[in-house]
């Protein structure tokens, strides 16, 4: 397996993990030439769903492990997020309405729509009592 | 990254600048958060937050912005935003958090609204 063009990581369920995430994203996708604009959307979608998943997705205050796994693929870089947290399918949780004027809009479910945005496609399933959740980002050029 | 958060008061403190640097997420949001509400505790009429150091923001961030603007608002000020690099202004744009005159790319664009708001406080609205 190419080092260049793989990389997992395991964080414990702790937002301050979400910093050390980062970093290593950010390192792994400029190496593989992606822009910092490219690198800002994968930031941003892995960390509405991983953030997401700490802040809602247990409940018994014990350390969990999050894995999320990163892929170069031609034309795309490929994301797995994987965790044994409730089952949560993002794309099926109802979008906060941005239209409404500012006093009635959601403070909520803002982290969902900006994931479904940034991102190009997204898969979700649930096997084994645990969470998968894909997603893929298009590239310029890899 | 760390965030860290300085706040201006203008003369007469109805009028407040907020300069967050470094990144606003689910981490750090909440220092954002208290340096906010500290200000909108001075009960002002304007709230600028100059985004000109800040490379990252999550839906955390926007939060705090949204928040502030909907206090703003009930009291009849607003907030504002100013010096967005394009990925921090995709961020705003995708949840509509401000409606799209309230956010200014340059402090050029923003002083001339400024100029424009007091022409009117002075002289009424135009025409």
């Amino acid at each position: 397996m190419d080092a260049r063009k793989t990389r997992e990581f395991r964080i414990l369920n702790r937002l301050p993990e979400l910093d050390a995430l980062a970093d290593g994203l950010r390192e792994f996708c400029l190496a593989a030439g992606m822009s910092e604009e490219e690198f800002g959307d994968v930031r941003l979608a892995v960390e509405e769903a991983v953030s997401n998943t700490i802040r809602h997705g247990y409940g018994d205050g014990n350390d969990h492990a999050i894995h999320v796994r990163a892929s170069l693929e031609p034309g795309e870089l490929q994301l797995e997020i994987e965790d044994d947290a409730r089952a949560f399918n993002p794309l099926e949780a109802p979008l906060p309405d941005v239209d409404l004027p500012v006093e009635k809009k959601p403070e909520g479910g803002l982290g969902i729509l900006l994931l479904r945005s940034v991102m190009d496609r997204l898969d979700y399933r649930r096997s084994g009592g645990r969470n998968f959740l894909r997603l893929a980002r298009r590239l310029k050029r890899t | 990254m760390p965030l860290k958060v300085t706040v201006e008061a203008k003369p007469g403190g109805t009028y407040f600048i907020i300069r967050p640097s470094g990144s606003i997420d689910a981490t750090t949001f909440q220092i954002l958060a208290n340096e906010v509400e500290s200000v909108l505790n001075q009960s002002p009429t304007l709230i600028i937050f100059d985004l000109d150091q800040v490379g990252y923001v999550s839906s955390a961030g926007i939060g705090v912005v949204l928040a502030a603007e909907k206090v703003m608002k009930k009291a009849g000020g607003k907030a504002l935003l100013v010096n967005l690099k394009p990925q921090i202004r995709k961020v705003f744009d995708i949840v509509q958090a401000l409606p799209p005159q309230q956010l200014f790319n340059n402090t050029r664009d923003l002083d001339e609204y400024l100029a424009e708001m007091q022409r009117q406080v002075r002289e009424g609205p135009s025409a």
